[in-house]
């Protein structure tokens, strides 16, 4: 007579067994799930730790939850202090403070300022940063947002390093509301070379401009060199290169259906959504050597331009400033890369303006 | 593609092992076989397709003769020989042998040298060791999927271990099962992770001290004396590291196929002496050498002198096989001489009756290590000025900074004596105090940590198992591996380390060979 079976619950397969013996089997299992589990824990210490974004340090300082903010400043390059010639180191931010500090009408708006101006700044990461900051309950009054004519022109939206990928992700990632695709993006702009790749691709495209058919970029966006940065006499010497650059900075076709421009909109919706009035400036440009250079079509085309941001800024109802035209040459420095930078004086003169144009009664 | 690159690693390597194996268990072996030789020949064209061309040629052209090949027929054999010689000649040494002949009749035109196929050194040697083992009848003639995958099989393809036929074709004919491939897997990842550490961190770590100083000397810059040594010192762990991580990644890469590579390293720092050191170093070039050069012309079976020149003449080629360039055949005719040297101190002492002391030994292996810096001198400088310059910097003709303080004490008066009060910042140079001291960290590893084949010393077969003249088994009970949790979280560790450097990825120094 045979012992009757007990069985108490599922008897192992003869496969799973031969599975949890095999101590190569459970080497290898473990080796995977250390990978993956350090692979992530990495992803996170590297995000929030190892990776320091001065704009984001910048911006994180100035911000907290429930903040009340008088007026919230966006800025580019104009802001700062960028060539070696420039005649003194005072900040956009500096020359706001100072004036209205001085300013009765104004006292009031230096109370609560922030100040979210990088040298690549545009629409798009301004909407994320506005974001940020109606996330943490800030309740915003006013809202500066500069506008950079050059930031229409395809060298500027479309350049890989202007889309700003790592400081979004780290700016997602330090105020804790990222996503796991944000702690992939760090990772991937802080240890490989994929800027650069995508940057010289970049270079290697062909650009075609309206009645100018520019070429390959890496061929007609070649440096000038740096004797002209503070010698802007020698500018004849470069007639051909600078003429070429300021066409490529400031004379594409501007409509409506603009990336940038459809971000500005959205950013407008977000500011009157959160209650908060807009104020739109577009930055000075070095029009005397653009028409010097160009032509007169160069100041037309500017005009064209600038009507199209101006139509759209009045029907997302803010208020439109147009300073593009407002400062002679000498006020312009970084002659080489025939940008808007300005010299020290020139953003004294924008920061007044600023302060100015916000606390005049009919704005 | 390389084995330290994101596409290898995360795209070729997974896809090729996991058809491998799907195929291994499911259909004849004879499919495995043709996918792995497909994927071989797929790794190999990745760089420059052209390039296959050449080395489907070279396979067709070499097994048919190896199917003609018969004991006696030394015709044959000069044939094949002479023609594969040729072709590496025609790619390698054309444009050298050319520059040389202008120079000589003072024609001052330089030869732009022809794009070098990659890894002709490594498929041309493998194949005419094939052929003289064909023509000794130490081995039957193959079929052609074993024999294009002995020349082919992407572990060892572009930078070696120079495998012999016998010991793959052998492999490639026999069926593993299934049980093993746990264990060759785990063993296999282990290999090649440790071989990535030590090239991505180890070796590319070291290389910008060394880049640093060769450049400089190369420029016509002078170095100081400390800065001289690092920098030298700096390469040899650079080529060091970067050799030993490949072997190991090879060694890894076909154990995951469950192939067994012949070793190729085994630690040649810790040699006592020269001859030693070439028994450690890059062991299967050695043997190819000592096997199809070095006996054929003789050996040391005809005396002193007949010796004296098969040595010279064995590591002048040696070096020359390295690159088309007057620097490797210096370097290659230093190590001649240091051969020279100690056989000819060897035939004049007495014979020790006791084993050698402690600080015999590590005297013995400091002298080697010094003597092979000085020979990498050679090897790693563009031109002889800068060579010269490097060692005259590191015999203190350039200078030596020394602290203010011995100013007065300091008994020569000398302009190379620099004396200055920033003594530790200046005296290391332009590579400062602390690439020095992971200099002096890589050096402590390197002499007293056990060596990879040491540390998987109970997972190897074959050929892959240390010499037993080489071995020292025992040494290091704790160190060694086993699958065991912890090690496979420090494995984890260590590729996790490795894998995000991987960006910054430099060539690995024996591809160019």
């Amino acid at each position: 007579m045979t012992e009757p079976h007990h069985t108490v619950g599922r008897t192992p397969s003869r496969g799973a067994s031969r599975r949890s013996r095999d101590p190569y089997r459970n080497f290898l299992w473990l080796f995977a799930a250390f990978t993956v589990q350090m692979a992530l824990l990495g992803l996170v210490i590297n995000a929030l730790y190892i990776v320091k974004h001065p704009d984001v340090e910048s911006i994180t300082s100035q911000i907290w939850r429930d903040r009340p903010i008088s007026m919230l400043l966006f800025g580019d390059s104009v802001a700062t202090s960028i060539g070696p010639c420039d005649s003194g180191r005072e900040t956009l931010q500096d020359w706001v403070q100072h004036t209205a500090k001085n300013h009765p009408e104004a006292q009031k708006l230096a109370q609560n300022m922030v100040f979210a101006t990088s040298a690549s700044f545009h629409p798009p990461v301004y909407n994320d940063i506005l974001n940020l900051m109606l996330s943490l309950n800030a309740s915003i009054q006013t809202v500066a947002i500069a506008i950079n004519p050059r930031s229409f022109s395809e060298e500027w939206y479309s350049m890989p390093s202007r889309r700003n990928e790592l400081f979004r992700a780290t700016l997602r990632v330090k105020t804790g509301i990222a996503t796991l695709l944000d702690y992939f993006q760090i990772a991937k702009y802080t240890y490989s070379d994929t800027l650069n790749r995508e940057i010289n691709q970049w270079l290697g495209e062909r650009v075609t401009y309206p009645d100018h058919p520019l070429g390959i970029r890496s061929q007609f966006n070649r440096e000038i060199k740096p004797d002209l940065e503070c010698h802007p006499e020698l500018r004849d010497k470069y007639h051909d290169a600078l003429k070429t650059k300021y066409i490529y900075h400031y004379m594409y076709a501007l409509n409506e259906s603009h990336e940038v421009l459809q971000a500005l909109r959205t950013l407008m919706g977000n500011v009157r959504a959160a209650g908060a009035r807009s104020v739109v400036y577009l930055t000075p440009i070095n029009m005397e050597d653009g028409v010097a250079l160009v032509g007169p079509e160069f100041k037309q085309r500017v005009a064209r331009n600038r009507a199209v941001i101006h139509n759209v800024v009045a029907r997302e109802g803010g208020v439109f400033l147009d300073w593009s035209d407002a400062l002679s040459r000498d006020r312009f420095v970084d002659q080489r890369l025939a940008v808007e930078h300005l010299d020290n004086a020139g953003r004294q003169w924008l920061g007044e303006a600023l302060v100015n144009a916000l606390t005049a009664p009919h704005h | 593609m390389e084995f330290n690159t994101y596409p290898f690693i995360a795209l070729f390597l997974p896809i090729t092992l996991l058809v491998y194996h799907l195929l291994e268990r499911r259909r004849p072996r004879v499919w495995s076989l043709m996918w792995l030789a497909g994927a071989s020949l797929f790794f190999y064209a990745w760089y420059n397709p052209a390039n296959l061309g050449i080395l489907l040629t070279s396979i067709a052209f070499n097994y048919g003769l190896g199917h003609v090949m018969a004991p006696g027929r030394k015709h044959w054999l000069i044939v094949g020989i002479v023609i594969n010689l040729a072709l590496l000649a025609h790619y390698k040494y054309g444009h050298f042998l050319a520059d040389n002949w202008h120079l000589a009749q003072r024609i001052y035109e330089q030869v732009h040298p022809l794009e070098l196929p990659l890894a002709i050194s490594f498929f041309t040697f493998q194949q005419i060791s094939y052929l003289v083992d064909r023509y000794r009848n130490d081995l039957k003639q193959p079929q052609l999927l074993h024999y294009s995958l002995f020349v082919t099989f992407f572990p060892h393809l572009l930078a070696g271990p120079i495998v012999q036929a016998g010991e793959m074709v052998a492999q490639f004919a026999k069926h593993h099962g299934r049980r093993r491939i746990a264990k060759d897997l785990a063993v296999g990842i282990t290999l090649f992770v440790l071989g990535l550490f030590k090239k991505v961190v180890l070796a590319d770590g070291v290389a910008t001290i060394a880049t640093e100083i060769f450049s400089a000397v190369d420029r016509g810059e002078s170095v100081h004396f400390l800065p001289a040594w690092c920098g030298a010192l700096a390469f040899s762990f650079e080529i060091y590291f970067d050799f030993s991580g490949y072997s190991d990644m090879a060694l890894g890469l076909a154990r995951m196929f469950g192939f067994h590579l012949p070793l190729n390293f085994y630690s040649p720092y810790r040699a006592t002496n020269i001859a030693e050191f070439w028994r450690r170093w890059h062991m299967t070039l050695s043997r190819f050498l000592r096997h199809y050069l070095y006996i054929p012309l003789g050996g040391s079976r005809q005396g002193i002198a007949q010796r004296a020149r098969n040595v010279m003449l064995t590591m002048l080629l040696g070096g020359l096989w390295h690159g088309a360039g007057w620097t490797f055949v210096a370097w290659g005719g230093l190590h001649g001489v240091y051969l020279l040297i100690y056989h000819s101190w060897n035939s004049f002492r007495v014979a020790p009756t006791r084993p050698p002391s402690r600080a015999r030994i590590l005297g013995n292996r400091l002298l080697t290590l010094l003597a092979v810096t000085i020979a990498w001198v050679f090897f790693r400088a563009e031109t002889f000025a800068g060579a010269w310059s490097l060692l005259a910097s590191m015999l203190g003709l350039h200078g030596v900074w020394l602290p203010l303080s011995w100013q007065g004490a300091w008994p020569f008066s000398h302009p190379l004596w620099v004396f200055t009060a920033s003594f530790p910042p200046y005296w290391f140079g332009p590579v400062g105090w602390k690439a020095c001291v992971w200099i002096a960290v890589l050096w402590v590893g390197v002499w007293w940590l056990p060596n990879s084949a040491q540390f998987m010393r109970h997972t190897l077969q074959g050929a892959s198992l240390p010499p037993e003249r080489l071995d020292q088994p025992g040494r290091f009970p704790i160190l060694s591996w086993r699958p065991h949790p912890i090690l496979a979280a420090g494995l984890a560790l260590m590729f996790i380390s490795t894998f995000v450097h991987l960006s910054l990825h430099k060539n690995f120094i024996y591809f160019q060979f």
